[in-house]
């Protein structure tokens, strides 16, 4: 136990020591970071609720207010600070991103992995299955499911029907893309020689191909994530989010039902969709860094072909 | 006592059917087939080596994996220890299974940079035959298996290697921890394909002593595959030259190297570099490539490219004859 | 009459600069005669620096490796003091190359034919009607025929492509060919071909093979002379029959024993020698002679000040040199 531990602290700083070098991926990680920690610490970093209306001393909310001592972002058309919006808004986007992203990055890893390392029928199973899912434009189709499940009295809140659409909706690139790898790993060497020792197709699976697509699996969840996010934050804005928790799509769903652009009160509209960018940037940054990185090392050796002199042939033959 | 031979092969095929076009099937053609293995036989007793050698894409590498059961023969017997060995997916009584066949026969591949996981240190990759097959009770017995088989292949001190990356490992170093694997179970067996013709010349004898320690150390059989003769003679105690998915000689080493019958063996004698340029020989070069699998040539397989092929060749296919002293040769000249 | 070398390195050192501001030097003090007409072989184990030195002749290093000093003579005209234009008057024109591992890279969705005359054209050589004709004529002069010209990469096998490699590199005539590795990957009849077809080349066209290799065997049926190297430095240098015969540095004397030869005797009883250890890395040089680490003669002395290469008394005019502390002291005490 204690190696294994020292072996993963080694690994760990590997990692670090060059994640470190690279400044998009720090960017990235920074970005995705302190959303993550606005989130979590919410109550400490905001002044109000999000959902308390801000009085002046005459008792008179203080609506469309921009920025000030008091409220540092401004408030909205019913006097709410739209700092404490935002933050709290991390919340629920955070959320409905991080819970869709797990759901949507396991089915489809469980797919990929089944898909490509048996082949066959699970195989063509899925393939049509995402050739159909590909094929449907996104967004109507979730703006339909979303609308008639809320229309089904199901009891839940509208942000887990959000979660579960999202999640089953996107789970089909990652499959293919694990599907893929799958393949290619399934024929590699050491795959035949633990074959040849006697281990099954769990052990196989779970000791040389999952750790050689977590990489892939972790930086496609990034990704995911961030697409959630947006999707979350567009379906919202059309008035399906859960409109007793402010999310930021939902702010500018009100932002642009209380005509805050007409009325010139940008701080209402701009706060949420940047911080939108923040959060997908950011995820975008660190996933495909992440990808990047955590490719398994290969080392150059005298058999193979060597590609830095065909790039001298051809340099040379310009 | 006459102890059976550890592995026994007799009349082996392994065919590939090739993929069709959508025309061809409709046309209702014939499927072709690559015949890789097409017909071979051949024991190893106890202690010994066979070196099975022949030019690139003559099945010898497809007679290991179908050994090993990583392909279904098409059709023959494979016996390991006189038993019978159980094709897969199916449970037949009185022959042995392929998880019991993978125990205790162990195969080491080609190339020892593919043939280890990258993200597998070098104690998993060991310790995985002990962790499969429940060998070791505790992890004390594990580490104390696995440490002792990494000294055995050569790398000592064990505690440096056993958190190491593949990547961080020297191409023989590798090798050796490919070997250290395949012997952590003790097999009876072990099928080495081609295992040092991806290393360099100092490093290629360093492997070959340890496979030959081993071998006398513990009395296992080896099937060693290669296509260069110059490293049989060191070796091996019998060789098996094939051409064209069949064996066209078998024989003690000594004798075959000697006494070569079969004008292919003759060729692959010929082209051997040897370090020496006082001993530069004429070279019987064959013209022509490696032939094709899938159009199998009439009469002796051999004809198109034999250098004394008579018109007879062309008729009749050749199958191995006696030529004395335990040494057989598929030739019409051999007779 | 003395002939004059066709090509001349004298004291070649040529440096990487390495990850970190480090510098590796990759060459030291490499020099060595072409004749003209002549074979002179290259070896060593993998990373000593042959693909290096190649490359520094032909000036094709890649942007982080700098040649630090020596020379490069030509035909009397030292390569190193002309510019980038007039180099390239004498590439390909005047001195060729077969890159190492070039026939797995070739481009797999044009013909093969279509590759060799794009070469030529590339170098303005002739008009493209002339080209044409040319492929022709270079595909039959390695024994392709020309109407294959029309297949593509994937169609040919290993030694096929090895022989469109070396009609490319013969596109102009040249009278220095340089051949990296362009037998590795090959099996021993495909090699024995490929060889072949460089001495029947040689003895048509009257070039200069600058044959590399870490395979002992191909340069003893191959070379005039021969080239040993290690860890970037020339360890022994002289006629192949010489070094061959009378191995003077403890790697090339070790070299040979671990090569395993069938022209030995034939008995699996003994080891084969080997080297103990891995060749140095070059930001990690051990100081003094860079073999003294894994030298099985090694004295106080070789871990401290690197040996010159110093000339071997021969018989007639061959010339034999070494590297090595042991026989420099010889030559103290005879004087
Ligand atoms: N799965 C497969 N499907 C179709 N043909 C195959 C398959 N595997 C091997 N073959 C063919 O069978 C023949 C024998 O291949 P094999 O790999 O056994 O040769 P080999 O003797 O090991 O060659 P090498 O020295 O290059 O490793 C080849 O012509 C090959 O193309
Ligand atoms: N572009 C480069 N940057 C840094 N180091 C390099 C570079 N190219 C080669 N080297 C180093 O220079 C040394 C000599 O390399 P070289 O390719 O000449 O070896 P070689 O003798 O041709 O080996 P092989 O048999 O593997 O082809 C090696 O240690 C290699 O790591
Ligand atoms: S100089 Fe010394 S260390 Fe180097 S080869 Fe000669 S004896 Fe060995
Ligand atoms: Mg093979
Ligand atoms: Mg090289």
């Amino acid at each position: 136990m204690n190696e294994n531990w020292a072996l993963f602290k080694r690994n760990l700083f590997e990692f670090w020591k060059a994640f470190r070098r690279n400044k998009l991926g720090l960017l990235g990680g920074f970005l995705v970071l302190t959303a993550i920690l606005a989130a979590t610490f919410a109550p400490l970093l905001t002044p109000y609720a999000p959902t308390e209306v801000i009085r002046d001393v005459n008792g008179r909310g203080l609506t469309f207010a921009p920025p000030s001592v008091h409220a540092p972002l401004g408030t909205d058309d019913a006097g709410r600070d739209i700092w404490s919006q935002l933050i709290y808004g991390a919340r629920v986007s955070l959320a409905v991103g991080f819970l869709a992203g797990f759901i949507a990055m396991f089915i489809g890893s469980l797919f990929g992995i089944l898909a490509g390392y048996f082949g066959g029928r699970i195989d063509n199973l899925l393939m049509r299955v995402t050739d159909v899912l590909l094929v449907i434009p996104d967004l109507p189709l979730m703006l339909v499911l979303v609308a008639t499940l809320r229309q089904m009295d199901l009891h839940v809140s509208p942000l887990v029907v959000l979660v579960f659409v999202i999640g089953l909706l996107y789970w089909t690139s990652t499959a293919r893309l694990i599907r893929s790898q799958v393949l290619t790993i399934k024929e590699r060497q050491y795959v035949a020689r633990s074959r040849a020792i006697g281990a099954g197709h769990v052990h196989i699976i779970r000791k040389h191909i999952l750790p050689q697509i977590m990489p892939l699996i972790v930086a496609n969840t990034v990704l995911i994530i961030s697409t959630a996010i947006l999707i979350e934050s567009g379906l919202a804005f059309l008035g399906l989010g859960d409109p007793t928790q402010p999310s930021w799509g939902a702010m500018l769903n009100f932002a642009f039902d209380r005509s805050a652009v007409t009325n010139g009160a940008w701080w209402f509209y701009l706060p949420p969709g940047f911080a939108i960018v923040w959060v997908t940037l950011g995820c975008v940054l660190l996933g495909n860094v992440l990808e990047d990185m955590l490719n398994p090392r290969l080392t150059a050796h005298h058999l193979e072909s060597n590609q830095n002199m065909i790039a001298i042939q051809k340099r040379e033959g310009e | 006592m006459s102890a059976k031979p550890v592995l026994e092969v007799r009349n082996l095929f392994k065919h590939f059917p090739m993929r069709q076009s959508m025309l061809d099937m409709l046309r209702r053609r014939q499927a072709e087939v690559v015949c890789a293995v097409d017909g071979v036989s051949f024991s190893l007793e106890k202690g010994e080596v066979l070196a099975l050698v022949g030019e690139s894409g003559c099945g010898k590498t497809t007679i290991v994996r179908t050994l090993i059961g990583l392909e279904e023969a098409t059709s023959g017997e494979i016996l390991f220890k006189g038993q019978e060995v159980e094709s897969q997916n199916q449970n037949e009584k009185n022959k042995i299974s392929l998880k019991q066949l993978r125990q205790r026969v162990q195969i080491v591949f080609q190339d020892p940079y593919e043939s280890l996981d990258p993200r597998a240190t070098i104690f998993d990759i060991v310790s995985e035959p002990l962790v499969v097959h429940g060998m070791a009770a505790n992890r004390d017995e594990l580490h104390a298996r696995v440490k002792m088989s990494l000294e055995e292949a050569g790398l000592r001190p064990a505690e440096d290697y056993l958190l190491r990356y593949p990547h961080e490992l020297s191409g023989g170093q590798r090798q050796r921890v490919v070997i250290a694997a395949a012997m952590v179970l003790e097999p009876e067996l072990l099928l080495a394909d081609e295992p040092v013709s991806m290393l360099d010349v100092s490093i290629r004898a360093e492997i070959l002593n340890l496979l030959n320690a081993l071998r006398r150390s513990r009395g296992i059989s080896i099937l060693f595959i290669t296509h260069d003769l110059g490293t049989v003679g060191h070796f091996a105690n019998h060789l098996a030259v094939m051409y064209l998915g069949r064996i066209v000689e078998i024989g003690p080493t000594a004798e075959v190297l000697k006494n070569p019958q079969h004008p292919y063996t003759r060729a692959l004698l010929s082209v051997v570099p040897v370090p020496n340029p006082k001993l530069r020989r004429k070279m019987i070069i064959l013209s022509g490539e490696t032939p094709n699998p899938i159009n199998l040539p009439n009469g002796c397989r051999f004809h198109p490219r034999c250098p004394l092929a008579m018109d007879e060749c062309k008729l009749n296919d050749q199958h191995l004859v006696d030529v004395g002293n335990k040494h057989q040769a598929a030739c019409l000249l051999a007779q | 009459m003395t002939v004059q070398p066709l090509l001349s390195v004298r004291h070649l050192t040529t440096e990487f600069q390495l990850a970190g501001k480090q510098i590796a030097r990759a060459l030291e003090d490499v020099s060595f005669d072409v004749m003209p007409g002549k074979t002179i072989g290259l070896v060593g184990e993998s990373g000593c620096g042959k693909t290096t030195t190649l490359m520094s002749i032909m000036r094709l290093l890649p942007a982080s490796g700098r040649i630090t000093s020596g020379n490069v003579y030509f035909n009397g005209i030292d390569l190193l003091t002309l510019s980038e234009h007039e180099m390239r008057a004498h590439r390909w024109k005047e001195m060729s190359i077969i890159f190492q591992g070039a026939m797995n890279a070739l481009n797999p969705v044009m013909k093969i034919g279509d590759q060799i005359r794009e070469a030529i054209l590339l170098h303005n050589l002739m008009p493209r009607n002339a080209a044409e004709q040319r492929v022709g004529e270079l595909l039959e002069l390695v024994g392709i025929p020309r109407l294959r010209r029309d297949l593509y990469p994937h169609q040919y096998s290993g030694g096929m492509r090895q022989r469109a490699m070396i009609a490319m590199a013969l596109a102009c005539s040249p009278d220095l060919l340089f051949a990296d590795e362009p037998t590795t990957a090959l099996d021993v009849m495909i090699q024995a071909q490929v060889l072949e077809l460089l001495k029947e080349i040689q003895k048509k066209l009257g070039l200069a093979i600058v044959l590399v290799t870490h395979d002992l065997g191909v340069v003893a049926e191959m070379c005039d002379d021969v080239v040993v190297m290690y860890g970037g430095k020339v360890a022994e240098y002289g006629s192949a029959e010489l070094v061959y015969n009378q191995p003077q540095h403890p790697y090339t004397q070790r070299l040979l024993e671990a090569f395993p030869d069938l022209s030995r005797s034939i008995d699996s009883s003994t080891d084969l020698a080997t080297i103990p250890g891995t060749p140095p890395r070059l930001n990690a040089l051990p100081p003094g002679c860079r073999f003294s680490p894994r030298c099985h003669k090694s004295m106080e002395i070789c871990t401290q000040i690197a040996p010159d290469l110093i000339a071997q008394n021969t018989a007639g005019n061959a010339q034999h040199l070494a590297a090595c502390h042991l026989l420099n002291k010889l030559e103290i005490k005879n004087s």
